[in-house]
């Protein structure tokens, strides 16, 4: 189920984790890529050892920190594994299929299904995500908060985010500053 | 655009970016009608392009998608609504929440569905692969940057420390969306069994993820259809 009998036929570590994503990309509904990260977490750190849990954690967080859709971590991953190819090809593996799909959808458009299915399949999605998501973050969570003091951070972050309107940059800032100061 | 299809639109939005709940409104889904290629007027629910506007080209979205992209920290669909639909104004309120619900539908990242709808909608096809460039090329080169920086400060111990510290940060940013979205969902045994399943099944017990949907996907969607309301 991981693609790696794609990946087999051509070999390369690069083949393969484009296999991966543009699998898990086709199957991401709801949650976007945020919440197929465990997924990619597990193929390209436990399963083939391509990067290490720490590389892995960084390139999110350094991605998150950046402009953009919040899938291009996925291109910084492929950055550690083939440098600039790796790059454009992990942003093409997303990019790519999804953009079909749409141009298909536009061509031969959504009539079928009807108003009661698609509100269904909506309502349907939000649970879904909720419990994809919570997962993201949670895997998440253990490979980063590997002692109390970043845990205790990310829960006071947590907090304030909810509670407050704190831009999230401002957060990550502070992450990096208390980090600096060897807080975590 | 028939108005049928607008009445629930206070349903919760589903996201992938965070604070996205700010700024992009939860909308209703579009009726059968879709931009296709833009030979007649009223391709989108709101009734296409305006008769007193000329279609944007291809260049002119690429260069807004990219401007867009590089603006957009913590994910780029609140600052797509801004540029469309209250500075550019190429999309109507409503036609926006549309294609938001539409884009979810979609596999993928729901920005590049909205870039490529309504480029699709100015300039055909051209005009969708312009705006889905515009969105990823900028962000690419920057992830090279970053990807040589890692590679070149990673030694420096001050880098990881910091790395560490924004990392925990952008844990606390993935949760909140999970804990935004859970507490849209309703109060019932039927969805909360989809929450939980999807956690552990993921989260603890690191089950592949098509095998998670495979499973979840269907039964989710179940679960709704049997649903009240």
């Amino acid at each position: 189920m991981d693609a790696a009998w794609i990946g087999a036929l051509t070999g390369s570590a690069l083949w393969q984790f484009c296999a991966h994503i543009v699998l898990l990309t086709g199957t991401a509904v709801g949650g976007g890529m945020i919440a197929v990260m465990p997924d990619v977490h597990r193929f390209v750190v436990e399963t083939n050892h391509w990067v290490t849990s720490e590389q892995f954690t960084a390139t999110f967080a350094m991605a998150q920190a950046s402009p953009g859709p919040n899938f291009m971590y996925v291109a910084l991953i492929g950055w550690h594994i083939a440098g600039w190819t790796g790059a454009v090809a992990g942003t093409i593996a997303v990019a790519l299929p999804p953009a079909l799909i749409c141009y298909a959808v536009l061509r031969i458009g959504s009539g079928r299904g009807g108003g009661v299915v698609q509100r269904a399949f909506r309502r349907g999605l939000v649970p879904l995500s909720a419990g994809l998501l919570l997962a993201s973050g949670w895997v998440l969570a253990n490979t980063v908060d590997d002692n109390w003091r970043a845990g205790l951070m990310t829960a006071v972050f947590v907090v304030l985010l909810l509670k407050t309107r704190v831009h999230p940059l401002w957060l990550i800032a502070t992450g990096a500053t208390l980090g600096l100061m060897g807080w975590v | 655009m028939s108005e049928s299809n607008t009445g629930a639109a206070g349903e919760a939005p589903v996201k992938d970016e965070s604070a996205a709940d700010r700024a992009t409104p939860a909308g209703q889904l579009p009726s059968d009608r879709l931009p296709s290629d833009r030979l007649p007027s009223d391709q989108l629910p709101d009734g296409g392009l305006p008769p007193d506007r000329l279609p944007i080209g291809p260049l002119q979205l690429f260069i807004s998608f990219s401007l867009l992209t590089i603006s957009g920290f913590g994910g780029v669909l609140p600052f797509a609504y801004r540029m469309l639909v209250e500075k550019r104004q190429w999309v109507d309120k409503k036609a926006f929440a549309e294609l938001f619900a539409l884009a979810q539908m979609m596999p993928g990242p729901p920005i590049l569905h909205i870039a490529q709808m309504v480029g699709h909608r100015e300039s055909g096809w051209r005009g969708g692969v312009a705006a889905v460039l515009g969105i990823i090329v900028l962000p690419t080169l920057l992830m090279m940057v970053l990807g040589l920086a890692y590679q070149y400060f990673i030694d420096i111990a001050a880098f990881r420390k910091a790395l560490a510290g924004m990392s925990a940060a952008a844990v606390s940013l993935i949760l909140v969306m999970g804990i935004k979205l859970a507490t849209a969902v309703p109060r019932r045994v039927r969805p909360w069994t989809v929450v939980v399943l999807a956690f552990v099944l993921l989260g603890l017990l690191h089950v592949s993820f098509f095998i998670v949907m495979a499973f979840l996907l269907p039964l989710s969607m179940w679960f709704a259809w049997k649903e009240p309301g």
